[in-house]
C-alpha cells in the first residue's frame, strides 16, 4: 500500500469573492461555503467566522476539527465513509491543506445530563492555553452551528460532522491545479533486522457522543481489536465523533496522530513499523477489557512485533483497559512503552493514575492534567456565551478564567505534543 | 537577621542532632534531654562551613534518641520554644543517615516547626530510612548515603537547600535541586513531543538500554472479600454506591466526576426508587436507564421484596453514594473509610455494592 500526501501550506485565511488558493493564502467565497454548510433540516443557523493564531479569540463549544484533505488519484477518499463508501483508504495520492483546519462549534439541542453532561471544549488562539489547545495553531475557519427545535442530540452531531466534512473537501478541492510545497511518501518497504514494532491505539467508545468512527461506523460493545495499514489512519479512516473535550481526539488529530508519523518517520532507520491495531477503551466490565486486550496481543504477536508503542484516547475507566493492554503485550514477550496523562489534582499531590500494572514500566508523562493555568479575558468569542468546566461548572467566556487541561479541546493530546510532562517536586 | 560584614543579612540557622552527634555520648546518653547551645556542634562545625558567610548557625539543639520519643510533647515544645527564641530563619536537622528513632526525630521536629512557626526545615535522610517514607509530611529531605560516611557531601547538599528555603527562592524539581519527591508533582516543559521520547523509550527498552520510565506506577491493593454472612435472615443490608444516583437536584453537589463528597439518603417507607425522585449526576455512564428507573442501579425495589419475604433481615434506613467517574484513589480511599465508620457504627452487617 502506497499513499502519496501531498501538502499545501497555507497560513491565511480571507473572505473573497472564490474559493481559491494563492499563495500561502487561501481566499473562502462566504456564500459558497454558507450553501455548502447550510442543511435546514438539521440548522436554524449557520456562521462562519475566520480566526488566525495569535488572536485574542476564544472559541467555545467546539465540537470538532477537521484538516482539509481530498483525494486526487486512486481508489476510495479522504476520509472514507463520512460523505463516502467505506472503501479502504490509504493508496493512491491525497491532498492536505497543512496549516488550517475546519472547525465545528454548537451547543446540543437536549441539554444533556450525565455521561453527556461534559461534551465543549475551548480554544484560545493566543495566550497560555492555546499549547493546550488544538486548532490553536492552524487558520481555522470556524462553522457554528445552530440546531433546529426538536433535533436529536445524534442527528445534530451527525449533521455538524458533515457539514465540516463537506467544507473541509471543498477547501482542499482548490489545491488539485497547484504544486505542493511538499510530498510525503508513505510506504511499508521492508526493513530486514530492525525491531518489528506496533502502533495499538486505544480509541475511546463511552457510548452515543463519545466515540470516533472507523470508516464512518463507531466501534461498539462487540468491536474487537482490529489491524489496519497504517496509511488508512493518514487518510483519515477515524474520525471524531465524541464530544469529550479534552478527553478527545479531534479529526485532524486521528488523521496527523504524531506516534504514528514518529514511528513512520523512523521506520528502515530504527525500527519496521509492522501495523496499527486499533482497539477500544471503556468496555463494560473487566471480561471484556481482558478480553479485548488479549485479542490485541494476539495480533501484534502475529505481526511479528518485537516492541509495541501505545496510547489512549480517554481517561478513566478505560486505563483499565489500557493497562490490560500493556500486560497482555508484555506477557508475550512484547516489549511495550505508553504515555500517560496524569490526575494528580490541582497542587499536584493526588495519586495520578487510576489504575496501573506492574508491566507499565516504561511510561511518558503528559503531564498533571489538572494543574490550574489562568487565562485572559478575549477580545472575542464564537460559539456561544456558556463556558462549560470538566466539572459541569459553567462561566462567561469573555472573561479571565482559571482552567486545566480538562477544559480545553483535545485538551490530554495536546499537553502531550506540546512537550509537556509532570515531575516530582 | 545577623550582618555579615556590608552584603546580604547571613541567615540565621538552628541545627537539631541527636546525644551521639551532639557529642553527649553514644547508647548510654540515648535518655539525655533536650539541650540547646549557641555554637555549632559537631557536623554543625562542617555546615557552618558549608553555609559560608551566608548563613550562621545560632542555635544547636541537641535531644537523645530515646528522650525524644519519650518525652515527645515536652521535647517538641522545647524545641519549638528554642526556633523562636533564636529568630530562626531556618531549622536544618541532621543528617540522621540511616538511623532509625534519629531520622524520625529529624523528620517531627522539621514537621512540626514548620507546621507552628512556619519556619522551613531540610533534613538529610537515607532514602530507605522509614522516616523518609511518608511522603504526605511533604519535607525537604536531602537523600544520604546509610552511614556517615557521606557527611560532607550531605551537609553541602544541605546547606544549599536550607539557604535557598530562608530565602523563599522558588526550587525546581526534586532530582535538580537534589530532595527526595515529596509525592508533589508539578508541570514542566520539554523541547521533544512525547511522540518522540516515547519511540525512544521503546526502542531503550526493547534495546536492553538503560531507560527511565516518566511516570512511576503505583501498585493498587488487592482488597480480600470478607468471609459470608453466616445468617443472612437476621442481617442488616446496606447499600453503598458510586453510581451518582442521588435525590432530584443533587442537594449535596456530588460532582459528576473527581467526586469529593458523599451523601446518606434516608430510606424510610420507601419500597421503590421512583423514576423523577431520583437522578444519576454520574458522569462515566449514560444515565437515561437509571433516570428511568433508579432501581437499576440501587436496587431498593429488590431488597424490599427480600426483607418482606424474611431472605434478608432488614434493610439499612440510609443508601450511602458518591460518583465514582475519574475517582481518586486517595480520595476515594478517604470516602471509603468514611463511610466504613459510619456502617460499622450503625452495627450493619452486610453491604452490597452494586457496579456502574
Amino acid at each position: 500500500m502506497r499513499l502519496e500526501v501531498a501538502s499545501y501550506l497555507v497560513s491565511s485565511l480571507e473572505w473573497g469573492e472564490r474559493t481559491a488558493l494563492a499563495g500561502d493564502r487561501l481566499s473562502v467565497s462566504r456564500a459558497e461555503i454558507e450553501a455548502l454548510a447550510a442543511d435546514p433540516e438539521a440548522f436554524a443557523d449557520v456562521r462562519l467566522e475566520l480566526v488566525h493564531p495569535g488572536e485574542r479569540v476564544r472559541m467555545v463549544n467546539v465540537l470538532d476539527a477537521v484538516e482539509p484533505m481530498c483525494k486526487v488519484a486512486g481508489e476510495s477518499s479522504a476520509y472514507p465513509g463520512v460523505l463516502t463508501p467505506a472503501l479502504t483508504a490509504g493508496s493512491g495520492r491525497t491532498h492536505r491543506i497543512e496549516g488550517v483546519s475546519v472547525v465545528a462549534c454548537g451547543e446540543f439541542p437536549d441539554p444533556p445530563t450525565g455521561v453527556l453532561s461534559i461534551k465543549h471544549g475551548f480554544v484560545d488562539m493566543w495566550g497560555e492555553a492555546a499549547p493546550l489547545c488544538d486548532a490553536s495553531e492552524t487558520a481555522d475557519l470556524v462553522v457554528v452551528a445552530t440546531p433546529v427545535a426538536g433535533l436529536s442530540n445524534g442527528d445534530f452531531d451527525a449533521a455538524v460532522r458533515n457539514a465540516a466534512h463537506r467544507v473541509a473537501r471543498r477547501l482542499a478541492e482548490a489545491t488539485r491545479d497547484f504544486r505542493p510545497h511538499g510530498v510525503e511518501v508513505f510506504e511499508l518497504s521492508p526493513a530486514p533486522g530492525l525491531p518489528r514494532v506496533v502502533y495499538v491505539l486505544q480509541l475511546q467508545d463511552q457510548g452515543p457522543l463519545i466515540r470516533p468512527l472507523l470508516y464512518g461506523h463507531h466501534l461498539g460493545e462487540t468491536f474487537v481489536p482490529t489491524l489496519i495499514h497504517p496509511n488508512e489512519l493518514l487518510d483519515g479512516a477515524v474520525v471524531s465523533a465524541n464530544h469529550r473535550c479534552c478527553l478527545k481526539l479531534s479529526t485532524r488529530l486521528h488523521a496527523r496522530n504524531p506516534y504514528l508519523l514518529d514511528l513512520y518517520r523512523r521506520h528502515g532507520r530504527d525500527l519496521c513499523l509492522a501495523g496499527v491495531i486499533l482497539k477500544r477503551g471503556h468496555y463494560a466490565n473487566h471480561f471484556l477489557k481482558q478480553r479485548a486486550a488479549e485479542y490485541a496481543a494476539n495480533l501484534a504477536s502475529l505481526c511479528g512485533a518485537q516492541g509495541a508503542v501505545i496510547t489512549m484516547e480517554g481517561t478513566g475507566n478505560a486505563t483499565i483497559d489500557y493497562m490490560q493492554t500493556l500486560r497482555a503485550l508484555e506477557r508475550r514477550g512484547i516489549r511495550a512503552a505508553g504515555v500517560f496523562h496524569e490526575l494528580a489534582g490541582a497542587d499536584g499531590a493526588d495519586s495520578p493514575l487510576v489504575d496501573s500494572v506492574e508491566e507499565a514500566d516504561a511510561l511518558v508523562s503528559s503531564g498533571n492534567a489538572e494543574e490550574p493555568i489562568e487565562i485572559g479575558a478575549p477580545d472575542r468569542v464564537i460559539g456561544g456565551d456558556t463556558f462549560h468546566y470538566y466539572t459541569v461548572a459553567t462561566a462567561d467566556p469573555h472573561r479571565a478564567l482559571s482552567v486545566s487541561a480538562l477544559e480545553c479541546f483535545c485538551g490530554l493530546a495536546r499537553m502531550a505534543q506540546s512537550g509537556y510532562t509532570a515531575v516530582d517536586f | 537577621m545577623a550582618k555579615v560584614g556590608d552584603g546580604m543579612p547571613a541567615v540565621r540557622v538552628v541545627h537539631y542532632l541527636n546525644q551521639f552527634y551532639g557529642g553527649i555520648g553514644g547508647e548510654e546518653k540515648a535518655g539525655s534531654p533536650l539541650a540547646v547551645r549557641t555554637e555549632p556542634v559537631g557536623p554543625g562545625r562542617l555546615l557552618q562551613q558549608r553555609l559560608g558567610p551566608d548563613g550562621r548557625i545560632v542555635a544547636t539543639l541537641i535531644c537523645g534518641d530515646n528522650a525524644f520519643h519519650e518525652r515527645r510533647q515536652e521535647t517538641l515544645d522545647g524545641v519549638l520554644e528554642a526556633v523562636r527564641g533564636a529568630a530562626a530563619d531556618v531549622l536544618v536537622a541532621g543528617p540522621a543517615f540511616g538511623s532509625g528513632r534519629y531520622g524520625l526525630a529529624c523528620a517531627e521536629v522539621c514537621v512540626q516547626v514548620e507546621a507552628a512557626l512556619g519556619v522551613p526545615a531540610v533534613t538529610g535522610l537515607h532514602p530507605e530510612n522509614p522516616a523518609a517514607q511518608v511522603q504526605e509530611q511533604r519535607l525537604y529531605i536531602v537523600p544520604t548515603p546509610a552511614s556517615s560516611a557521606g557527611m560532607a557531601e550531605s551537609l553541602g547538599a544541605m546547606a544549599r537547600l536550607a539557604l535557598k528555603r530562608a530565602r523563599g527562592e522558588p526550587l525546581g524539581p526534586a532530582a535538580e535541586e537534589g530532595y527526595l519527591p515529596r509525592g508533589v508533582r508539578r508541570n514542566v516543559r520539554r523541547d521533544r513531543p512525547a511522540s518522540v521520547r516515547l519511540t525512544d523509550l521503546l526502542l531503550a527498552k526493547w534495546g536492553g538500554r538503560p531507560f527511565q520510565t516518566e511516570l512511576s506506577v503505583e501498585v493498587h491493593d488487592q482488597v480480600a472479600p470478607a468471609a459470608p454472612l453466616a445468617d443472612l435472615k437476621s442481617a442488616t443490608i446496606a447499600v453503598v454506591t458510586e453510581a451518582g444516583l442521588v435525590p432530584r437536584g443533587n442537594p449535596d453537589r456530588i460532582e459528576a466526576a473527581r467526586a469529593t463528597r458523599w451523601a446518606a439518603y434516608g430510606l424510610e417507607g420507601i419500597d421503590d426508587l421512583r423514576a423523577g425522585a431520583y437522578e444519576s449526576v454520574h458522569g462515566g455512564y449514560d444515565n437515561t436507564w437509571a433516570n428511568e428507573d433508579p432501581d437499576r442501579v440501587v436496587p431498593i425495589d429488590a431488597l424490599r421484596a427480600m426483607e418482606r419475604a424474611g431472605a434478608i433481615g432488614r434493610l439499612h434506613p440510609e443508601y450511602f453514594v458518591t460518583c465514582g467517574s475519574v475517582g481518586n484513589p486517595t480520595v476515594m480511599r478517604r470516602i471509603g473509610r468514611e463511610i466504613a465508620a459510619k456502617l460499622v457504627e450503625a452495627g450493619v452487617h452486610g453491604v452490597i455494592v452494586p457496579a456502574t
